[in-house]
């Protein structure tokens, strides 16, 4: 696997990891308030730049002070896209980030997803759902029982997929 | 007060264990077997251990003899902690190498600087009251420094995504188990006196000698073992980290118990 021209399994895993931000399929908060989850990414982060991380998750500043453990499930999913946001990743790893949202929390998150493409930040989105694909990539993969089984459009994967 | 109770007192005291036998027919406990099995193996466990301790602590014998006594101690506490910690990897290996520093470092005070004169019949009961008191907390910091790592995996999983280091990334846990595992032997230090006796000190008076006395030497030990209790789990908590992350920074796998 290569990252940028670069063997992964040369490259330094920790340095990697930075570069690659991952958001997960639960959000994962850790014990204390939302400003101690962003400083867990970045420990002198101040709270100017931990506000900044916020908004690009369309979370208020006044959100620094809330206990993490007191967030909804969609609240939760985008602080824990600010936390990955903290340490400036060049790409962003989603794996069904949306999957345990309601409809609004979703929609909220891929709104934002695509703020972040447009600023340059591509975005490898995981998911189950072909029309949230439709709606959000410009490439899409279909990985089927292991194997890339199409590349290309999400047109030409929604064909495929109707097809059979 | 004579140290030395006879075997006629050692008969006598036996009437103590025949009133918890009376109490288990009279409340139907059944646990009658149980107590006097318990009762007897004991007896036969510590005459073999005075009987060795009279060969080994016979004033003509060389300490080599002493030293293989607290080796062999070493490895049953290390062997112990395997035993009640099974899920937890490499884990005799690393109670082994815990005891081995906590003695290294208790009883290298002790003796090194002169507070206790270094033959048998010191080296052998600091030793044991260094690992019999250490082992509960071994066993414990083992199994939560695992259980908390496994229980906590999207956190530390979460953490690790973030770029830190699985030393970084584990250090909430491992703190979490370490204080779990010492607070029970601070609290027990600062409670002597006040709740129990303690053994040695007992064991000192009974035998005869000034309660000042006595003080000091429980004082001593007292220390001997708050001192190996936290070298045993620091040693343990480390190497059990080290055993559950990759070189390269990822969580190993591991297996919760089956549901019974």
């Amino acid at each position: 696997m290569w990252f940028r021209g670069d063997d992964v399994a040369s490259l330094d895993p920790l340095a990697l990891r930075r570069r690659v931000g991952m958001v997960f399929q639960r959000a994962t908060a850790f014990a204390g308030s939302v400003r101690d989850n962003l400083r867990v990414a970045d420990p002198d982060l101040d709270d100017d730049d931990a506000a900044l991380a916020l908004d690009r998750a369309d979370l208020a500043p006044e959100f620094l002070d809330r206990p993490a453990d007191d967030l909804s499930g969609g609240e939760a999913q985008r602080m824990c896209l600010a936390r990955t946001l903290v340490t400036a990743p060049e790409v962003l790893l989603m794996d069904e980030p949306t999957s345990s949202l309601d409809a609004r929390s979703r929609r909220v998150l891929e709104g934002m997803t695509q703020a972040l493409a447009r600023d340059g930040v591509p975005v490898v989105w995981v998911t189950h759902d072909v029309p949230q694909a439709r709606r959000l990539a410009d490439e899409v993969v279909v990985l089927a029982e292991g194997r890339v089984g199409y590349a290309g459009t999400p047109e030409g994967a929604q064909e495929l997929l109707d097809e059979g | 007060m004579r140290a030395d109770i006879g075997w006629a007192g050692l008969a006598i005291s036996l009437l103590l264990v025949a009133v918890a036998v009376a109490l288990s027919l009279w409340r139907r406990l059944d646990l009658e077997r149980s107590i006097v099995w318990a009762t007897v193996r004991a007896l036969v466990q510590l005459l073999a251990v005075g009987l060795a301790l009279d060969l080994v602590l016979d004033p003509g014998r060389t300490l080599a003899w002493s030293w293989l006594w607290v080796g062999t101690m070493l490895v049953i506490a290390a062997a112990v902690v395997r035993w009640q910690a099974r899920e937890v990897p490499a884990v005799f290996a690393l109670a082994l190498a815990a005891f081995a520093a906590a003695a290294a470092i208790t009883l290298g005070v002790l003796f090194g600087l002169g507070v206790f004169e270094l033959e048998g019949r010191t080296l052998i009961p600091l030793a044991g009251l260094m690992t019999g008191n250490s082992m509960a907390a071994t066993v414990l910091v083992a199994r939560r420094v695992y259980e908390e790592l496994r229980d906590k995996r999207a956190e530390v999983e979460a953490r690790l995504a973030l770029g830190l280091a699985s030393v970084d990334a584990s250090r909430p846990y491992v703190r979490n188990a370490l204080r779990t595992a010492l607070i029970p032997q601070i609290e027990t230090t600062k409670a002597v006196g006040l709740v129990v006796l303690p053994g040695a000190m007992t064991g000192l008076i009974l035998a005869g000698a000034e309660p000042f006395d006595a003080v000091r030497v429980q004082a001593a030990v007292m220390y001997l073992v708050l001192g190996s209790v936290a070298t045993t789990t620091a040693v343990v908590a480390l190497g059990v980290r080290r055993r559950l992350f990759t070189p390269d920074h990822r969580l190993v796998p591991m297996e919760r118990p089956a549901e019974v």
